[in-house]
């Protein structure tokens, strides 16, 4: 038998990501004339303080890098149809076990800590999604509720550690002490926080499309068009639907160890907002496609830091940015062809 | 026993929005739509609620109000997943973000801070004054009394009305529903509506009644915990609202353990979502009566 499985780079959701951006643009300019803020004030501020200097753009750049890391590796199960909205929960985990290990091997080399975190941050945060997997592959269990409780689940932990055995002693505030200096990442651009954990989620985008010419990226296309047609092509479906999963959530736990290693260098129980759901927007506004995931990441890496500056400059609450993206996607998600 | 007494009070109380919502749900799943922005609407009813009394309407205004946010942000997933054949999971999450950010960003840009007035509670006589439990379950706030009758009503309409086989017969097969001269896009956003409106209820029922206040993510995945509910229920009414008590004692549990023991307060926040994770497992070995056309 042979099984055609039609692929084909669609321009469609492209068009579609981008008539969402504008038409949540025009709504957004709506609700700021409705509460009485200027747009146009609003738009200059957030250029000028996302492109206005280098260390501007530098800061959206950190915003983006996790963002790409994790919608890189949310890619895949999302071409399945799954949706794990689990990632500030992986995030978090992949997060609490770089700050472990950098703790615990305070006299260590960087060469010897930094590729530990991030091994420790890889499985930290792929087995915080491999029991919603599981759960899915053999008792068909919910994935969205399912990864939804862990991220609860992972923030009560990480109330509980970082109120009582990991906390620090220098305030009375739930968060870790500060991570020895071997634990940072490398910086990238001199004069920027920019930090090699780009590089990290860039090496992912050749991998990915070079999966999609490989064995394992065909059995992935045929499984994601038709799983009963993969059954019988000896592609086990439940195989598929726990590592896909896993690999999500392993892919947010590195974002989690970028946030606490090159950002913040210690932990606290915030590390996966506001960037943890973004990651699913950033690969569904790139299509499902690698190469769009690094635009959707650039753009939304500059909007999550522009929607902070929001506030100093023009007096904006900076949840706004979450009405904008629930507006893109809502627009994104309303038409006929994002059925699958 | 005081502890106990406690316990079963704010058991009942959390109940009411988990239970309006989830008859709400169930509505929409028998249909054949899988609410993921349940989360949404909840929390356009608590806002809506709280912001009509803070400027004055008066409750029974302001309950009003609540269910129509709710209908409305309703209104917005049957746009999305019905009218435009979106996809249906999408829409509801893109609800569940954009929905509690609007409210939040409301919230905080005209600075509100009123909490509301405590709403009285309706003791039925002779029947409150039974020990222990008698408060619990007979002297409750307007919610609660309002959480029944509507459970009473909606059991009703899908055990003895028309109305509740045609939701069913549109959630099983939309096409063979068709031969017969049903719309399933009508069906289905009128109980993408009364969800709405229930789930705006809900919202409700927990900023008026249960918090009297508003804070931002108020629900807080409430309304997820609430779909896990009406799977575990198997789609029923009684299930839900046996879900939505169980789910209420955890609540309870996670506010009022720590007086008594000294499990870490923080970890308790994970009791909730273990047990729904417990119950979804659980609930895959049951008989399945799941609307055939729904995606779970």
């Amino acid at each position: 038998m042979i099984v055609v499985v039609k692929k084909t780079v669609d321009a469609a959701p492209l068009y579609a990501a981008l008539t969402s951006i504008l038409v949540a643009l025009a709504l957004i300019v709506g609700l700021f004339a409705a509460v009485g803020i200027d747009p146009l004030v609003g738009a200059g501020v957030m250029w000028k303080s996302t492109f206005g200097s280098l260390r501007t753009f530098g800061e959206g750049l950190i915003r983006a890098t996790p963002l790409l890391m994790i919608s890189a590796t949310l890619l895949p199960s999302l071409r399945a149809g799954l949706y794990n909205i689990g990632a500030p929960g992986q995030l978090g985990a992949g997060a609490l076990a770089t700050t472990l290990v950098a703790l615990n091997l305070p006299s260590a080399s960087s060469w010897v800590v930094v590729p530990l975190c991030a091994i420790a941050a890889f499985i930290a945060g792929g087995a915080t999604a491999f029991v919603p997997g599981l759960l899915k592959a053999h008792w068909r269990v919910n994935e969205i509720v399912s990864t939804l409780a862990m991220n609860f689940i992972v923030v009560a932990f990480l109330g509980y550690l970082l109120n009582g055995p990991l906390q620090s002693d220098f305030a009375n505030l739930p968060q870790s002490p500060s991570l020895p200096r071997t634990s940072s990442l490398p910086l990238l651009i001199p004069g920027t926080r920019a930090h090699i954990g780009l590089l990290v989620a860039l090496a992912f985008i050749p991998v990915l499309l070079a999966l999609d010419r490989s064995l394992i990226g065909y059995r992935l296309r045929l499984f994601s068009s038709n799983p009963t047609l993969a059954k019988r092509a000896s592609v086990d479906p439940k195989t598929y639907i726990t590592w896909l999963i896993t690999f999500g959530g392993a892919g947010a736990g590195l974002a989690g160890w970028m946030q606490v290693a090159a950002i913040d260098h210690r932990l606290y129980p915030t590390v996966a907002s506001p960037i943890g759901y973004a990651g699913l927007f950033v690969a569904l506004l790139g299509a499902l496609h690698p190469l769009g995931s690094v635009v959707a990441a650039f753009f939304l890496g500059a909007l999550l830091y522009g929607g902070a500056a929001l506030q100093v400059g023009a007096g904006v609450s900076p949840e706004i940015i979450q009405v904008f993206l629930g507006l893109i996607l809502f627009i994104y998600a309303s038409r006929p062809s994002a059925q699958r | 026993m005081e502890f106990v007494e406690i316990v079963a009070n704010s058991s009942v109380r959390l109940m009411v929005p988990l239970l309006l919502a989830a008859l709400g749900e169930v509505i929409s799943e028998r249909a054949g739509v899988m609410n993921v922005g349940l989360e949404g609407m909840m929390t356009a009813g608590a806002f809506a609620a709280y912001v009509a009394v803070v400027f004055g309407f008066g409750v029974p205004a302001a309950v009003l109000i609540a269910a129509i946010c709710g209908l409305l942000a309703g209104s917005l997933m049957a746009i999305g997943a019905v009218w435009m054949r979106g996809n249906a999971i999408l829409v509801g999450f893109a609800l569940f973000i954009l929905i509690p950010g609007l409210a939040n960003f409301l919230f905080v840009q005209a600075k509100l801070t009123a909490a509301t007035p405590a709403l009285g509670d309706i003791s039925i006589p002779y029947l409150s004054k039974i020990p222990v439990l008698g408060a619990a379950f007979f002297s409750q706030n307007f919610f609660y009394y309002l959480a029944l009758i509507l459970t009473v009503l909606v059991w009703g309409m899908f055990a003895y009305s028309r109305a509740g086989l045609v939701l069913s017969a549109v959630g099983h097969n939309p096409a063979k529903a068709e031969t017969i001269g049903i719309s399933p896009r009508n069906v289905q956003t009128f109980a993408l509506l009364a969800c709405g409106a229930f789930a705006g209820l809900g919202g409700a029922a927990l900023s008026l009644g249960a918090v009297g206040s508003y804070v931002p993510n108020i629900i807080g995945g409430r309304g997820f915990i609430v779909i896990a509910i009406v799977i575990l229920g198997r789609w029923t009414v009684l299930g839900a609202a046996a879900g939505a008590f169980l789910m209420g004692v955890l609540d309870a549990l996670k506010l009022n353990l720590p007086q008594i023991s000294d499990i870490p307060i923080h970890l308790l926040g994970a009791l909730p979502w273990i047990v729904v994770v417990l119950m979804l497992i659980a609930s895959a070995r049951m008989r399945s009566n799941a609307p055939r056309t729904l995606v779970t």
